[in-house]
């Protein structure tokens, strides 16, 4: 027997970055919504948990401040309680450790490894692609400089800085690589004091606040789709079939999920042959590490760009004593496995990431415990696609796509979720009226 | 009895997180300890992607 729930404008799929972000804004400009997370928390690859004590993350690891998240969170008013560590890189190559400075770092960086001429060239590549032309889509980063240079150490600098996008360096776009350089994170990036989940839940009270609802532990079984548009979802609430009307319906299950939800019949070839060719879910993976001492005596992002997998780490705990029990420290690793996007065998990568823990850091094996192993991939990726994969309009009316699978060409990961959450919202103020 | 679809498992850890017996280790896969799992089965919420389930046990 179902049950309905009328009186909704919007009903959002998926409390993650992006549908929390949109009804939180949807709810701030008077609409009334609902978001039904089919997890028993909210926040997605956006959220983290308790673990031994610790602090860590379901994914995203830091987001950026004074960027689009937080002005969205401002919009809302939402707090916005992220405290800010040291965005200075350190590359530790060769058992040395090269501090990248904050102005002209790549210049400094590139110094120790190669002559002003050898660097001179990769540099006035790079500095043509940011005036003239952006360089192709159509080659990897790591194509495009083999052009300018086949210094080993200057090419591990450049695999270093691609794994701050999370994305293998034989994957990553040239022209994406340059763009995200040109235009991308923020100087400064944070996390909040109690984790992910926290900084969600303040999107979750902007809801509720404004008479909006989110239910946890209940699944979307499909979308309700008549006449090419959108009515609503029906809802498995612990074992009842809710049926929940409204006017538009955003999705935040992924494009693909999308799909299934609403029925697959509904959408056009073109739009499923973009789907099938365009939304390429990526790959990565993270080892959290803990320990007595700090592993590594530096406040900010270590980049050990030599190894076997291309490894960043950092010893939160420096910079967030809140994320590990007293007395101990926590140290996240992160790499993106040998192909961004092939299926691999999982447990390889993370010896071969295991074993770079050990080259990187005296004395791991006596001093290190790993908490936990994290790979991301397939229906709970890195990302779904790489920016500009697919717009977040479907075909069928007043059903949109919000997350990481319809990133627009901006900020990669959660700046990118904070503005599909933008674009949305304001279609539907062109178009819908709250009741 | 728990089990794990190996196929559809991706290997993210968060049943690791959620298990109130620690029963689950996740190397890029997840494995359960029998010695430790008593089938609570509070994992199979936590799974993004649905490679936890229930079988049938066997009759030694």
């Amino acid at each position: 027997m179902n049950t309905k729930q009328n009186g909704f404008d919007v009903a959002v799929v998926g409390a993650g970055m992006g549908g929390l972000c949109s009804a939180a804004l949807l709810a701030h400009y008077g609409y009334k919504v609902i978001v039904v997370e089919k997890l028993p928390f909210i926040g997605g690859r956006a959220s983290s948990a308790k673990y031994k004590g610790f602090t860590l993350p379901t994914g995203a690891l830091y987001v950026e401040t004074g960027g689009v998240v937080e002005k969205l969170f401002q919009e809302v008013g939402a707090p916005f309680p992220v405290r800010s560590f040291p965005m200075q890189l350190c590359f530790r190559m060769s058992g040395k450790d090269h501090l990248m400075p904050l102005k002209g770092g790549l210049r400094a960086l590139m110094s120790n490894f190669a002559d002003e001429a050898e660097a001179g060239t990769v540099l006035n590549a790079i500095r043509r692609a940011f005036s003239w032309k952006e360089p192709s889509m159509a080659i990897s980063i790591r194509d495009w400089l083999l052009q300018y240079t086949q210094n080993d150490k200057l090419l591990a600098i450049f695999r270093g800085l691609v794994n701050y996008q999370c994305v293998n360096f034989s994957d990553m776009p040239a022209g994406e690589f340059i763009r995200q350089l040109r235009f991308g994170t923020g100087a400064t990036a944070g996390a909040h004091p109690q984790g992910f989940l926290a900084l969600m839940q303040e999107l979750v009270k902007v809801i509720e606040s404004h008479g909006g609802q989110v239910w946890t532990s209940s699944r979307v079984k499909y979308i309700e789709v008549q006449d090419e548009s959108a009515r609503g979802i029906v809802v498995d609430q612990a074992g009842k079939q809710v049926e929940i009307s409204s006017k538009a319906v955003i999705s935040d299950a992924g494009p693909q999920a999308t799909l299934e939800l609403a029925g697959k019949k509904h959408f056009d070839k073109g739009y499923l042959k973009e789907v099938g060719e365009n939304v390429r879910p990526l790959s990565y993976m993270c080892i959290e590490v803990s320990s007595d001492r700090p592993l590594v005596d530096f406040p900010g992002v270590m980049v050990v760009p030599e190894g076997h997998r291309q490894m960043t780490m950092m010893c939160t705990s420096l910079a967030y004593p809140e994320y590990a029990p007293p007395g101990k420290h926590l140290l996240q690793a992160w790499a993106a496995p040998d192909s961004s996007f092939l299926p691999l065998n999982t447990k390889k990568e993370v010896d071969l990431m295991v074993q770079d823990l050990r080259d990187a850091i005296p004395n791991f094996d006596k001093d290190a415990e790993i908490l936990h192993v994290s790979y991301w991939q397939k229906d709970w990726p890195m990302y779904r696609a790489m920016p500009g994969a697919l717009t977040q309009k479907t075909p069928i009316e007043n059903l949109y796509n919000v997350g990481d699978g319809v990133a627009p060409f901006v900020p990669l990961g959660l700046p990118a979720c904070a503005e599909t959450a933008q674009i949305v919202t304001k279609d539907i103020k062109q178009r819908i009226k709250p009741a | 009895m728990l089990t794990v679809n190996e196929d559809r498992c991706v290997g993210c850890g968060l049943c690791v997180y959620f298990c109130p017996r620690d029963a689950l280790k996740v190397w890029g896969a997840c494995r359960i300890d029998r010695d430790v799992c008593n089938d609570c089965l509070i994992c199979l919420d936590y799974c993004p992607v649905d490679a936890l389930g229930v079988q049938e046990e066997i009759p030694a």
